[in-house]
Protein backbone atom coordinates (compact mmCIF):
# COMPACT_ATOMS: atom_id res chain seq x y z
CA UNK A 1 0.00 0.00 0.00
CA UNK A 2 1.46 3.82 -1.11
CA UNK A 3 2.42 5.35 2.43
CA UNK A 4 -0.30 6.45 4.38
CA UNK A 5 -2.90 5.27 1.99
CA UNK A 6 -5.71 5.21 4.52
CA UNK A 7 -5.06 8.82 5.45
CA UNK A 8 -8.67 10.88 4.76
CA UNK A 9 -7.64 14.17 2.75
CA UNK A 10 -4.01 12.40 2.31
CA UNK A 11 -3.37 15.49 -0.40
CA UNK A 12 -3.28 17.70 2.73
CA UNK A 13 0.20 15.52 4.66
CA UNK A 14 3.66 15.74 3.42
CA UNK A 15 5.42 12.38 3.22
CA UNK A 16 7.68 13.29 5.60
CA UNK A 17 5.13 13.91 8.32
CA UNK A 18 3.75 10.44 8.37
CA UNK A 19 5.40 7.62 10.15
CA UNK A 20 4.49 3.99 9.73
CA UNK A 21 5.86 0.87 11.70
CA UNK A 22 5.68 -2.90 10.84
CA UNK A 23 5.17 -3.47 14.86
CA UNK A 24 3.74 -0.82 16.90
CA UNK A 25 3.04 -0.74 20.60
CA UNK A 26 1.43 1.89 22.19
CA UNK A 27 1.20 2.17 25.85
CA UNK A 28 1.58 -1.78 25.65
CA UNK A 29 -1.29 -2.70 23.36
CA UNK A 30 -0.29 -4.08 20.42
CA UNK A 31 -1.78 -1.08 17.28
CA UNK A 32 0.58 -3.05 14.18
CA UNK A 33 -1.45 -3.19 10.83
CA UNK A 34 -4.27 -0.96 10.47
CA UNK A 35 -3.58 1.32 13.19
CA UNK A 36 0.39 1.96 13.10
CA UNK A 37 0.28 5.30 11.03
CA UNK A 38 0.84 8.47 12.91
CA UNK A 39 1.82 11.98 11.79
CA UNK A 40 4.41 14.18 13.12
CA UNK A 41 3.39 16.74 15.21
CA UNK A 42 3.22 20.33 13.43
CA UNK A 43 4.19 21.78 16.61
CA UNK A 44 7.41 22.42 16.91
CA UNK A 45 8.86 22.02 20.36
CA UNK A 46 12.54 21.26 20.34
CA UNK A 47 14.80 24.30 20.07
CA UNK A 48 18.73 23.69 19.82
CA UNK A 49 20.42 27.00 20.04
CA UNK A 50 24.59 25.29 19.66
CA UNK A 51 24.16 26.72 15.70
CA UNK A 52 23.39 30.31 17.01
CA UNK A 53 26.41 29.59 19.82
CA UNK A 54 28.76 28.67 17.31
CA UNK A 55 28.51 31.24 15.02
CA UNK A 56 27.74 34.43 16.78
CA UNK A 57 31.45 33.85 18.27
CA UNK A 58 32.97 33.13 14.69
CA UNK A 59 34.91 36.47 13.97
CA UNK A 60 33.39 37.21 10.29
CA UNK A 61 29.73 36.30 12.07
CA UNK A 62 29.24 37.98 14.77
CA UNK A 63 27.36 40.65 13.20
CA UNK A 64 24.25 37.91 12.85
CA UNK A 65 22.77 39.29 16.49
CA UNK A 66 22.10 42.82 14.22
CA UNK A 67 19.63 41.23 12.02
CA UNK A 68 15.96 42.48 12.08
CA UNK A 69 14.64 39.98 9.78
CA UNK A 70 13.35 42.58 7.04
CA UNK A 71 14.06 39.81 4.45
CA UNK A 72 16.10 42.79 2.11
CA UNK A 73 18.98 39.77 1.87
CA UNK A 74 16.56 37.15 0.27
CA UNK A 75 14.95 39.88 -1.66
CA UNK A 76 17.98 40.53 -3.67
CA UNK A 77 19.79 37.04 -3.34
CA UNK A 78 21.45 35.57 -6.80
CA UNK A 79 20.60 32.30 -5.36
CA UNK A 80 17.42 32.53 -3.80
CA UNK A 81 15.83 33.71 -7.13
CA UNK A 82 17.08 30.12 -8.41
CA UNK A 83 16.65 28.05 -5.94
CA UNK A 84 13.62 28.62 -4.14
CA UNK A 85 14.39 27.25 -0.65
CA UNK A 86 17.29 29.30 -0.27
CA UNK A 87 16.41 32.00 1.56
CA UNK A 88 19.46 34.10 4.33
CA UNK A 89 16.73 36.03 6.19
CA UNK A 90 15.41 32.26 7.27
CA UNK A 91 18.62 30.58 7.87
CA UNK A 92 19.64 33.20 9.95
CA UNK A 93 16.29 33.80 11.73
CA UNK A 94 16.63 29.65 12.22
CA UNK A 95 20.01 29.55 13.72
CA UNK A 96 18.62 32.46 16.27
CA UNK A 97 15.46 30.70 17.20
CA UNK A 98 16.99 27.25 17.92
CA UNK A 99 15.47 25.68 14.33
CA UNK A 100 18.49 23.46 13.80
CA UNK A 101 16.52 20.62 12.29
CA UNK A 102 15.32 22.44 9.77
CA UNK A 103 18.73 23.98 9.29
CA UNK A 104 20.31 20.84 8.89
CA UNK A 105 17.75 19.52 6.82
CA UNK A 106 18.52 22.22 4.26
CA UNK A 107 22.18 21.50 4.91
CA UNK A 108 22.48 21.07 0.70
CA UNK A 109 20.93 24.08 -0.41
CA UNK A 110 22.75 26.69 2.36
CA UNK A 111 25.99 26.42 0.90
CA UNK A 112 25.23 27.42 -2.39
CA UNK A 113 25.52 31.13 -1.79
CA UNK A 114 28.17 32.70 -4.55
CA UNK A 115 29.57 35.22 -2.87
CA UNK A 116 27.95 38.13 -4.35
CA UNK A 117 27.42 40.24 -1.49
CA UNK A 118 24.40 41.60 -2.58
CA UNK A 119 22.88 41.23 0.72
CA UNK A 120 25.62 42.63 2.63
CA UNK A 121 25.46 45.37 0.32
CA UNK A 122 22.00 46.03 0.70
CA UNK A 123 21.39 45.11 4.34
CA UNK A 124 20.21 48.36 6.48
CA UNK A 125 21.26 46.67 9.73
CA UNK A 126 25.31 46.30 8.75
CA UNK A 127 25.25 42.66 8.94
CA UNK A 128 27.72 41.37 6.80
CA UNK A 129 25.04 38.67 5.54
CA UNK A 130 26.89 36.95 2.94
CA UNK A 131 29.58 35.92 5.56
CA UNK A 132 27.31 34.81 7.74
CA UNK A 133 25.71 32.71 5.59
CA UNK A 134 28.89 31.43 4.86
CA UNK A 135 29.48 31.09 8.21
CA UNK A 136 26.61 28.90 8.73
CA UNK A 137 27.41 26.55 6.26
CA UNK A 138 30.32 25.98 7.75
CA UNK A 139 29.02 25.14 10.86
CA UNK A 140 26.77 22.61 9.23
CA UNK A 141 29.80 20.90 7.73
CA UNK A 142 30.81 20.38 10.79
CA UNK A 143 27.62 18.66 11.91
CA UNK A 144 26.23 16.99 8.97
CA UNK A 145 29.28 16.64 6.99
CA UNK A 146 27.61 13.57 4.44
CA UNK A 147 24.86 15.97 4.03
CA UNK A 148 26.28 18.19 1.90
CA UNK A 149 27.63 18.06 -1.62
CA UNK A 150 31.66 16.83 -1.84
CA UNK A 151 32.69 19.58 -3.55
CA UNK A 152 31.34 21.70 -0.67
CA UNK A 153 34.16 19.73 1.44
CA UNK A 154 36.98 21.56 -0.36
CA UNK A 155 35.66 24.53 0.06
CA UNK A 156 35.39 24.49 4.00
CA UNK A 157 39.67 23.78 4.58
CA UNK A 158 39.72 26.83 2.56
CA UNK A 159 37.75 28.94 4.60
CA UNK A 160 39.06 28.14 8.06
CA UNK A 161 42.63 28.46 6.35
CA UNK A 162 41.01 32.30 5.37
CA UNK A 163 39.79 32.62 8.63
CA UNK A 164 42.86 31.63 10.08
CA UNK A 165 45.45 34.28 8.05
CA UNK A 166 43.08 36.72 7.46
CA UNK A 167 40.57 36.83 10.35
CA UNK A 168 37.53 37.34 7.65
CA UNK A 169 36.35 35.61 3.91
CA UNK A 170 37.23 36.10 0.78
CA UNK A 171 34.18 34.70 -1.03
CA UNK A 172 35.42 34.81 -4.64
CA UNK A 173 38.48 33.04 -3.17
CA UNK A 174 36.49 30.25 -1.77
CA UNK A 175 34.50 30.11 -5.02
CA UNK A 176 37.71 29.90 -6.88
CA UNK A 177 38.49 26.99 -5.00
CA UNK A 178 35.67 25.13 -5.20
CA UNK A 179 35.65 25.70 -9.04
CA UNK A 180 39.17 24.35 -9.19
CA UNK A 181 38.41 21.45 -7.32
CA UNK A 182 35.56 20.45 -9.62
CA UNK A 183 37.89 20.94 -12.33
CA UNK A 184 35.90 23.67 -13.42
CA UNK A 185 38.42 26.57 -13.34
CA UNK A 186 37.94 27.71 -16.77
CA UNK A 187 34.35 28.80 -15.55
CA UNK A 188 36.22 31.99 -13.04
CA UNK A 189 37.15 33.59 -16.72
CA UNK A 190 33.36 32.76 -17.95
CA UNK A 191 31.66 35.56 -19.23
CA UNK A 192 29.16 35.42 -16.62
CA UNK A 193 31.57 35.74 -14.70
CA UNK A 194 33.05 39.02 -16.16
CA UNK A 195 29.58 40.41 -16.20
CA UNK A 196 29.22 39.96 -12.17
CA UNK A 197 33.15 41.15 -11.99
CA UNK A 198 31.63 44.27 -13.78
CA UNK A 199 28.33 44.71 -11.84
CA UNK A 200 30.47 44.42 -8.77
CA UNK A 201 32.65 47.18 -9.49
CA UNK A 202 29.73 49.62 -10.86
CA UNK A 203 27.70 49.19 -8.05
CA UNK A 204 30.64 49.12 -5.38
CA UNK A 205 30.19 45.60 -3.71
CA UNK A 206 33.91 45.00 -4.43
CA UNK A 207 35.28 47.49 -2.56
CA UNK A 208 32.55 47.53 -0.19
CA UNK A 209 33.22 44.01 0.70
CA UNK A 210 37.14 44.85 0.73
CA UNK A 211 36.81 48.06 2.43
CA UNK A 212 35.19 45.63 5.16
CA UNK A 213 38.70 44.75 6.25
CA UNK A 214 39.62 42.66 9.54
CA UNK A 215 37.43 42.38 12.49
CA UNK A 216 38.13 44.44 15.40
CA UNK A 217 40.92 43.17 18.01
CA UNK A 218 42.02 41.25 15.01
CA UNK A 219 45.64 41.16 16.54
CA UNK A 220 44.55 39.63 19.88
CA UNK A 221 42.33 36.87 18.41
CA UNK A 222 44.49 35.90 15.99
CA UNK A 223 46.27 32.73 17.80
CA UNK A 224 43.30 31.56 19.19
CA UNK A 225 41.56 31.69 15.86
CA UNK A 226 44.86 30.13 14.11
CA UNK A 227 44.17 27.25 16.85
CA UNK A 228 40.97 26.45 16.32
CA UNK A 229 41.83 26.20 12.10
CA UNK B 1 -2.88 85.92 43.39
CA UNK B 2 -4.44 83.11 41.31
CA UNK B 3 -5.17 79.62 42.57
CA UNK B 4 -5.16 76.51 40.19
CA UNK B 5 -5.66 72.96 41.30
CA UNK B 6 -3.95 70.06 40.02
CA UNK B 7 -5.28 66.67 40.77
CA UNK B 8 -2.63 64.00 40.35
CA UNK B 9 0.55 64.05 41.63
CA UNK B 10 2.48 61.79 38.78
CA UNK B 11 4.93 63.12 36.58
CA UNK B 12 2.61 65.39 34.30
CA UNK B 13 0.99 66.98 37.43
CA UNK B 14 3.76 67.36 39.59
CA UNK B 15 5.64 69.41 36.33
CA UNK B 16 2.52 70.92 36.04
CA UNK B 17 2.32 71.97 39.73
CA UNK B 18 6.25 73.61 39.41
CA UNK B 19 5.73 75.64 36.16
CA UNK B 20 3.12 77.23 38.05
CA UNK B 21 4.60 77.81 40.99
CA UNK B 22 7.26 79.76 39.58
CA UNK B 23 5.30 81.62 37.51
CA UNK B 24 3.73 82.95 40.80
CA UNK B 25 0.59 81.18 40.86
CA UNK B 26 -0.81 79.30 44.23
CA UNK B 27 -1.17 75.80 43.58
CA UNK B 28 -3.07 72.94 45.41
CA UNK B 29 -1.41 69.63 44.46
CA UNK B 30 -4.49 66.94 45.18
CA UNK B 31 -3.47 63.27 45.12
CA UNK B 32 -5.09 60.33 46.23
CA UNK B 33 -2.33 58.26 47.28
CA UNK B 34 -0.06 58.65 50.61
CA UNK B 35 2.78 59.20 48.21
CA UNK B 36 4.37 61.87 45.15
CA UNK B 37 5.66 60.33 41.91
CA UNK B 38 2.49 58.39 40.37
CA UNK B 39 3.40 54.95 38.39
CA UNK B 40 7.49 56.33 39.03
CA UNK B 41 6.78 55.73 42.96
CA UNK B 42 3.66 53.30 42.91
CA UNK B 43 5.87 50.72 41.28
CA UNK B 44 9.66 51.66 42.24
CA UNK B 45 10.79 51.70 38.60
CA UNK B 46 14.50 51.32 38.68
CA UNK B 47 15.51 52.35 35.60
CA UNK B 48 13.68 54.15 33.05
CA UNK B 49 13.57 54.20 29.24
CA UNK B 50 15.28 55.27 27.08
CA UNK B 51 18.07 56.98 28.67
CA UNK B 52 18.70 54.46 31.43
CA UNK B 53 18.36 57.17 34.22
CA UNK B 54 17.76 55.81 37.82
CA UNK B 55 13.94 55.77 38.60
CA UNK B 56 14.16 56.62 42.25
CA UNK B 57 16.86 60.27 41.51
CA UNK B 58 14.24 60.77 38.86
CA UNK B 59 11.43 61.12 41.06
CA UNK B 60 14.04 62.80 43.81
CA UNK B 61 14.41 65.67 41.44
CA UNK B 62 10.66 65.76 40.64
CA UNK B 63 8.75 65.59 44.12
CA UNK B 64 11.55 67.92 45.55
CA UNK B 65 10.52 70.90 43.96
CA UNK B 66 6.98 70.69 44.78
CA UNK B 67 7.66 69.74 48.61
CA UNK B 68 9.99 72.65 49.22
CA UNK B 69 8.32 75.16 47.48
CA UNK B 70 6.44 77.96 49.61
CA UNK B 71 3.19 78.23 46.74
CA UNK B 72 2.53 74.59 47.04
CA UNK B 73 0.08 73.12 48.92
CA UNK B 74 0.42 69.59 48.69
CA UNK B 75 -3.13 67.71 49.54
CA UNK B 76 -2.14 63.85 50.06
CA UNK B 77 -4.51 60.71 50.51
CA UNK B 78 -7.05 63.40 49.12
CA UNK B 79 -9.53 62.80 46.85
CA UNK B 80 -12.05 65.57 44.69
CA UNK B 81 -15.99 65.39 45.76
CA UNK B 82 -18.20 67.98 44.51
CA UNK B 83 -17.61 70.33 41.78
CA UNK B 84 -19.38 73.62 41.26
CA UNK B 85 -18.58 75.92 38.72
CA UNK B 86 -18.54 79.55 39.95
CA UNK B 87 -17.93 83.50 38.33
CA UNK B 88 -14.22 82.60 37.03
CA UNK B 89 -13.62 78.86 38.73
CA UNK B 90 -15.17 76.12 40.35
CA UNK B 91 -15.59 75.55 44.05
CA UNK B 92 -14.15 72.36 45.41
CA UNK B 93 -14.64 69.91 48.00
CA UNK B 94 -11.74 68.22 49.16
CA UNK B 95 -12.16 64.56 50.76
CA UNK B 96 -10.10 62.41 53.20
CA UNK B 97 -6.93 63.76 54.98
CA UNK B 98 -7.88 67.13 53.53
CA UNK B 99 -11.05 67.69 54.19
CA UNK B 100 -11.91 71.85 52.67
CA UNK B 101 -13.84 73.75 50.09
CA UNK B 102 -11.27 75.30 47.62
CA UNK B 103 -12.25 78.08 45.40
CA UNK B 104 -10.02 77.71 42.01
CA UNK B 105 -9.72 79.48 38.89
CA UNK B 106 -8.44 76.29 37.00
CA UNK B 107 -7.95 73.05 37.44
CA UNK B 108 -5.39 70.61 35.47
CA UNK B 109 -6.41 66.69 35.51
CA UNK B 110 -3.30 64.72 35.54
CA UNK B 111 -4.68 61.43 36.76
CA UNK B 112 -2.70 59.10 34.72
CA UNK B 113 -2.83 55.56 34.38
CA UNK B 114 -3.36 52.32 35.59
CA UNK B 115 -2.10 49.04 34.41
CA UNK B 116 -4.12 46.54 32.55
CA UNK B 117 -4.93 43.61 34.76
CA UNK B 118 -3.90 40.29 33.19
CA UNK B 119 -6.06 38.29 35.14
CA UNK B 120 -8.73 39.85 33.00
CA UNK B 121 -6.80 38.05 30.19
CA UNK B 122 -7.20 34.59 31.47
CA UNK B 123 -5.04 32.79 28.44
CA UNK B 124 -1.94 33.85 30.01
CA UNK B 125 -2.36 32.17 33.64
CA UNK B 126 -1.65 35.36 35.28
CA UNK B 127 -2.32 34.41 38.78
CA UNK B 128 -2.50 30.90 38.34
CA UNK B 129 1.27 29.77 37.51
CA UNK B 130 3.43 31.82 39.85
CA UNK B 131 6.45 32.12 37.52
CA UNK B 132 3.95 34.26 35.01
CA UNK B 133 4.57 38.39 36.31
CA UNK B 134 4.22 41.58 34.89
CA UNK B 135 6.49 44.12 34.10
CA UNK B 136 5.90 46.19 37.06
CA UNK B 137 6.90 43.13 38.87
CA UNK B 138 9.46 42.47 37.11
CA UNK B 139 10.91 46.13 37.99
CA UNK B 140 9.90 45.73 41.56
CA UNK B 141 12.03 42.48 41.75
CA UNK B 142 14.93 44.29 39.80
CA UNK B 143 15.12 46.86 42.50
CA UNK B 144 15.01 44.31 45.51
CA UNK B 145 17.86 42.10 44.73
CA UNK B 146 17.88 39.40 42.22
CA UNK B 147 15.76 38.14 39.79
CA UNK B 148 14.08 35.04 40.06
CA UNK B 149 11.49 32.26 39.58
CA UNK B 150 8.44 32.97 42.10
CA UNK B 151 7.88 29.38 42.02
CA UNK B 152 10.88 27.94 43.94
CA UNK B 153 13.11 31.41 44.29
CA UNK B 154 15.97 29.97 41.75
CA UNK B 155 17.67 32.07 39.35
CA UNK B 156 15.89 31.94 35.56
CA UNK B 157 17.85 30.80 33.33
CA UNK B 158 15.47 31.39 30.05
CA UNK B 159 13.42 34.83 30.28
CA UNK B 160 10.33 35.61 27.73
CA UNK B 161 8.66 38.64 27.26
CA UNK B 162 5.03 38.78 26.14
CA UNK B 163 4.12 41.78 24.34
CA UNK B 164 1.14 43.55 23.52
CA UNK B 165 -0.89 41.83 26.73
CA UNK B 166 -3.88 44.24 27.29
CA UNK B 167 -3.88 46.39 24.62
CA UNK B 168 -4.52 45.94 20.52
CA UNK B 169 -6.69 43.20 21.44
CA UNK B 170 -10.48 43.32 21.13
CA UNK B 171 -11.19 40.61 22.79
CA UNK B 172 -10.31 42.42 26.09
CA UNK B 173 -11.90 45.73 24.81
CA UNK B 174 -8.52 48.01 24.49
CA UNK B 175 -8.00 48.46 20.86
CA UNK B 176 -5.24 51.09 21.28
CA UNK B 177 -1.11 50.18 21.63
CA UNK B 178 0.24 51.56 25.24
CA UNK B 179 2.98 52.76 23.35
CA UNK B 180 6.02 52.17 25.87
CA UNK B 181 5.65 48.61 26.42
CA UNK B 182 8.01 47.35 23.54
CA UNK B 183 10.46 50.02 24.53
CA UNK B 184 10.05 49.18 28.62
CA UNK B 185 10.55 45.29 27.88
CA UNK B 186 13.07 46.03 25.47
CA UNK B 187 14.90 48.27 28.63
CA UNK B 188 14.39 45.54 30.57
CA UNK B 189 15.70 43.12 28.56
CA UNK B 190 19.11 44.80 28.37
CA UNK B 191 19.28 45.74 32.34
CA UNK B 192 18.15 41.85 32.65
CA UNK B 193 21.80 40.96 30.89
CA UNK B 194 23.59 42.25 33.57
CA UNK B 195 21.81 40.22 35.99
CA UNK B 196 21.96 37.14 33.76
CA UNK B 197 25.06 37.22 31.19
CA UNK B 198 24.18 33.56 30.68
CA UNK B 199 20.66 33.34 30.45
CA UNK B 200 18.00 32.78 27.01
CA UNK B 201 16.14 36.14 26.69
CA UNK B 202 13.11 35.88 24.31
CA UNK B 203 10.87 38.53 23.40
CA UNK B 204 7.99 37.96 21.38
CA UNK B 205 6.40 40.33 19.54
CA UNK B 206 3.62 41.58 16.72
CA UNK B 207 5.21 44.36 15.75
CA UNK B 208 8.36 46.34 17.37
CA UNK B 209 7.20 49.72 18.70
CA UNK B 210 10.34 51.51 19.93
CA UNK B 211 9.68 53.93 17.40
CA UNK B 212 12.02 57.59 16.95
CA UNK B 213 15.22 57.31 18.57
CA UNK B 214 14.45 54.35 20.29
CA UNK B 215 15.12 52.43 17.40
CA UNK B 216 19.28 52.19 17.75
CA UNK B 217 19.03 53.52 21.33
CA UNK B 218 17.13 50.45 22.50
CA UNK B 219 15.73 47.99 20.08
CA UNK B 220 18.84 47.40 17.79
CA UNK B 221 20.72 47.53 21.26
CA UNK B 222 19.09 44.89 22.61
CA UNK B 223 20.15 42.27 19.85
CA UNK B 224 23.47 43.69 19.47
CA UNK B 225 24.87 44.06 22.59
CA UNK B 226 22.55 41.74 24.94
CA UNK B 227 21.94 39.19 22.50
CA UNK B 228 17.90 39.17 22.95
CA UNK B 229 16.09 37.40 19.92
CA UNK B 230 12.98 38.88 18.68
CA UNK B 231 10.32 36.18 17.92
CA UNK B 232 7.80 37.39 15.91
CA UNK B 233 3.97 35.70 16.89
CA UNK B 234 1.53 36.86 19.97
CA UNK B 235 1.54 33.91 22.49
CA UNK B 236 -2.08 32.53 22.42
CA UNK B 237 -1.79 30.51 26.03
CA UNK B 238 0.38 29.70 28.63
CA UNK B 239 0.25 26.38 30.50
CA UNK B 240 2.39 24.43 32.91
CA UNK B 241 4.81 21.48 32.09
CA UNK B 242 7.11 20.30 34.93
CA UNK B 243 6.55 23.31 36.69
CA UNK B 244 7.41 25.63 34.09
CA UNK B 245 5.51 27.92 32.06
CA UNK B 246 4.68 26.73 28.52
CA UNK B 247 4.10 29.05 26.14
CA UNK B 248 2.13 28.04 22.88
CA UNK B 249 1.93 30.25 19.96
CA UNK B 250 2.91 30.88 16.06
CA UNK B 251 6.45 32.22 14.60
CA UNK B 252 4.36 34.20 12.08
CA UNK B 253 8.26 34.24 10.22
CA UNK B 254 8.34 30.59 9.71
CA UNK B 255 4.91 29.07 9.82
CA UNK B 256 3.47 27.06 12.15
CA UNK B 257 2.73 26.70 15.93
CA UNK B 258 5.41 25.95 18.62
CA UNK B 259 5.76 25.32 22.41
CA UNK B 260 8.80 26.70 24.37
CA UNK B 261 8.90 26.34 27.69
CA UNK B 262 10.55 29.54 30.27
CA UNK B 263 11.53 29.64 33.85
CA UNK B 264 10.08 32.87 33.88
CA UNK B 265 7.69 34.67 31.47
CA UNK B 266 7.13 38.63 31.90
CA UNK B 267 3.93 40.35 30.63
CA UNK B 268 4.64 43.86 28.87
CA UNK B 269 0.63 44.87 30.85
CA UNK B 270 -0.56 47.93 28.65
CA UNK B 271 -1.85 51.04 30.13
CA UNK B 272 -5.94 52.09 30.65
CA UNK B 273 -7.37 55.22 32.30
CA UNK B 274 -6.89 55.34 36.05
CA UNK B 275 -9.56 53.79 37.91
CA UNK B 276 -11.25 57.18 38.76
CA UNK B 277 -11.41 58.69 35.26
CA UNK B 278 -15.06 58.92 34.71
CA UNK B 279 -16.12 59.86 37.47
CA UNK B 280 -14.01 62.74 37.64
CA UNK B 281 -14.51 63.27 34.13
CA UNK B 282 -18.22 63.58 35.14
CA UNK B 283 -17.85 65.50 38.00
CA UNK B 284 -15.62 68.45 35.65
CA UNK B 285 -18.17 68.33 32.68
CA UNK B 286 -15.00 67.02 30.70
CA UNK B 287 -15.89 64.55 27.96
CA UNK B 288 -13.95 61.12 27.05
CA UNK B 289 -12.84 59.77 24.26
CA UNK B 290 -13.57 56.56 22.71
CA UNK B 291 -11.50 54.87 24.89
CA UNK B 292 -11.59 55.73 28.25
CA UNK B 293 -8.74 58.49 28.09
CA UNK B 294 -9.70 62.32 28.67
CA UNK B 295 -10.60 64.00 25.32
CA UNK B 296 -8.14 66.47 24.16
CA UNK B 297 -10.34 68.79 22.61
CA UNK B 298 -7.83 70.14 20.10
CA UNK B 299 -4.76 68.66 20.22
CA UNK B 300 -3.59 70.40 17.27
CA UNK B 301 -3.45 73.51 18.97
CA UNK B 302 -2.42 72.53 22.36
CA UNK B 303 -2.76 68.69 24.19
CA UNK B 304 -3.73 70.39 27.02
CA UNK B 305 -7.36 71.94 26.41
CA UNK B 306 -10.47 69.68 26.98
CA UNK B 307 -13.95 70.64 25.71
CA UNK B 308 -14.32 72.60 29.14
CA UNK B 309 -13.11 75.74 29.45
CA UNK B 310 -10.65 76.52 32.89
CA UNK B 311 -10.36 72.50 32.50
CA UNK B 312 -7.25 71.00 31.18
CA UNK B 313 -5.96 67.47 30.95
CA UNK B 314 -1.84 66.31 31.27
CA UNK B 315 0.06 63.20 30.75
CA UNK B 316 -0.88 60.02 30.54
CA UNK B 317 -4.96 60.82 31.52
CA UNK B 318 -4.82 61.79 27.88
CA UNK B 319 -3.76 58.50 26.53
CA UNK B 320 -0.92 55.85 26.96
CA UNK B 321 2.42 58.70 27.28
CA UNK B 322 6.20 57.99 28.49
CA UNK B 323 7.49 59.76 31.47
CA UNK B 324 9.24 62.15 29.14
CA UNK B 325 5.90 63.12 27.31
CA UNK B 326 4.28 63.27 30.26
CA UNK B 327 6.32 66.09 31.73
CA UNK B 328 6.21 67.63 28.59
CA UNK B 329 2.55 68.28 28.82
CA UNK B 330 2.82 69.23 32.35
CA UNK B 331 4.36 72.43 31.18
CA UNK B 332 1.72 72.39 28.42
CA UNK B 333 -0.69 72.53 30.74
CA UNK B 334 0.57 75.15 32.64
CA UNK B 335 1.12 77.24 30.14
CA UNK B 336 -2.47 76.47 28.93
CA UNK B 337 -3.79 77.88 32.47
CA UNK B 338 -1.57 80.96 32.05
CA UNK B 339 -3.22 81.75 28.70
CA UNK B 340 -6.34 80.94 30.18
CA UNK B 341 -5.91 83.25 33.08
CA UNK B 342 -4.31 86.04 31.00
CA UNK B 343 -1.45 86.49 32.64
CA UNK B 344 1.14 88.96 31.28
CA UNK B 345 4.33 89.24 31.99
CA UNK B 346 5.20 92.30 33.94
CA UNK B 347 8.29 94.33 32.71
C1 LIG C 1 5.56 48.77 33.33
C2 LIG C 1 5.73 50.20 32.94
C3 LIG C 1 7.00 50.74 32.94
C4 LIG C 1 7.20 52.06 32.56
N1 LIG C 1 8.47 52.50 32.47
C5 LIG C 1 8.68 53.70 31.89
C6 LIG C 1 10.00 54.12 31.58
O1 LIG C 1 10.96 53.38 31.81
N2 LIG C 1 10.16 55.33 30.98
C7 LIG C 1 9.10 56.14 30.68
O2 LIG C 1 9.29 57.21 30.12
N3 LIG C 1 7.83 55.76 30.98
C8 LIG C 1 7.61 54.56 31.56
N4 LIG C 1 6.33 54.19 31.80
C9 LIG C 1 5.23 55.13 31.58
C10 LIG C 1 5.12 56.09 32.79
O3 LIG C 1 4.81 55.35 33.94
C11 LIG C 1 4.04 57.11 32.52
O4 LIG C 1 4.35 57.82 31.36
C12 LIG C 1 3.92 58.16 33.62
O5 LIG C 1 3.85 57.58 34.88
C13 LIG C 1 2.67 59.00 33.37
O6 LIG C 1 2.67 60.05 34.26
P1 LIG C 1 1.32 60.73 34.75
O7 LIG C 1 1.70 61.77 35.72
O8 LIG C 1 0.51 61.13 33.60
O9 LIG C 1 0.48 59.56 35.47
P2 LIG C 1 0.77 58.64 36.76
O10 LIG C 1 2.20 58.37 36.91
O11 LIG C 1 -0.14 57.50 36.63
O12 LIG C 1 0.33 59.54 37.96
C14 LIG C 1 -1.02 59.85 38.18
C15 LIG C 1 -1.24 60.19 39.66
O13 LIG C 1 -2.57 60.62 39.82
C16 LIG C 1 -3.12 60.03 40.98
N5 LIG C 1 -4.58 59.99 40.81
C17 LIG C 1 -5.27 59.25 39.91
N6 LIG C 1 -6.59 59.48 40.05
C18 LIG C 1 -6.74 60.39 41.05
C19 LIG C 1 -7.85 61.02 41.64
N7 LIG C 1 -9.09 60.77 41.20
N8 LIG C 1 -7.64 61.88 42.64
C20 LIG C 1 -6.38 62.14 43.08
N9 LIG C 1 -5.29 61.58 42.54
C21 LIG C 1 -5.46 60.72 41.54
C22 LIG C 1 -2.49 58.70 41.05
O14 LIG C 1 -2.50 58.17 42.36
C23 LIG C 1 -1.06 58.99 40.56
O15 LIG C 1 -0.23 59.33 41.63
C24 LIG C 1 6.11 52.87 32.21
C25 LIG C 1 4.83 52.34 32.24
C26 LIG C 1 4.63 51.02 32.52
C27 LIG C 1 3.25 50.50 32.35
S1 LIG D 1 18.94 42.38 5.09
FE1 LIG D 1 20.08 42.31 7.02
S2 LIG D 1 18.57 42.80 8.64
FE2 LIG D 1 17.44 42.32 6.75
S3 LIG D 1 16.94 40.13 6.98
FE3 LIG D 1 18.85 40.26 5.79
S4 LIG D 1 20.49 40.15 7.30
FE4 LIG D 1 18.61 40.57 8.41
S1 LIG E 1 26.29 36.60 -1.16
FE1 LIG E 1 25.15 34.67 -1.11
S2 LIG E 1 23.41 35.03 0.26
FE2 LIG E 1 24.27 37.01 -0.31
S3 LIG E 1 23.05 37.70 -2.07
FE3 LIG E 1 24.86 36.66 -2.90
S4 LIG E 1 24.21 34.54 -3.13
FE4 LIG E 1 22.69 35.49 -1.81
S1 LIG F 1 4.09 49.45 22.74
FE1 LIG F 1 4.56 47.44 21.87
S2 LIG F 1 3.92 45.97 23.48
FE2 LIG F 1 2.96 47.92 23.95
S3 LIG F 1 0.93 47.77 23.02
FE3 LIG F 1 2.27 48.83 21.54
S4 LIG F 1 3.07 47.22 20.21
FE4 LIG F 1 2.21 46.21 22.04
Amino acid sequence: MAKGAGIVERSLVRDADILEHENFVLDGIDVSGRWNTMLKSRVHASRDLQAWDAVRQNLVATSIDRCIQCGMCTAGCTVAHEIPDFNPRQFIYWVRTGRTEELKQQANVVWRCVGCYVCTHHCPKGVNTAEVIETIGQWLATVVPNRMDPAFHANHHAYRRQLARRGRLSLPMLQATFLRSLGRQHELWSPEMQKTVLKMLWDGRAFKALAMGRPRRWRKNRRHVAAQA
Amino acid sequence: MAKVMVIGAGPAGLRAAESLARFGLDVLLVEQAPYLGGALARHRYGGLMPYFDSGPQVLKAMTAVVTDHARVTVCTESQVGRVESTDGGFQVELMGQTATEEHVQAVILATGFTHFDPRRDAKYGYGLFPDVITGAELEEQMAAGPVHRVSNGAIPESVAFIYCVGSRDRQVGNTYCSRVCCAVSTKQGIELRQQLPQARIVMFYMDVRTYGLWEDQLYWRAQEEAGIVYVKGRVAEITQHDGRPLLKGEDTLIRGPFEWEFDLVVLATGMEPAAGTAALAAKFGVEREPHGFLRQAKPMVSAAITNRPGVFVAGAASGPKTVEDSVMEGDVAAMAVLEHLGVKATP
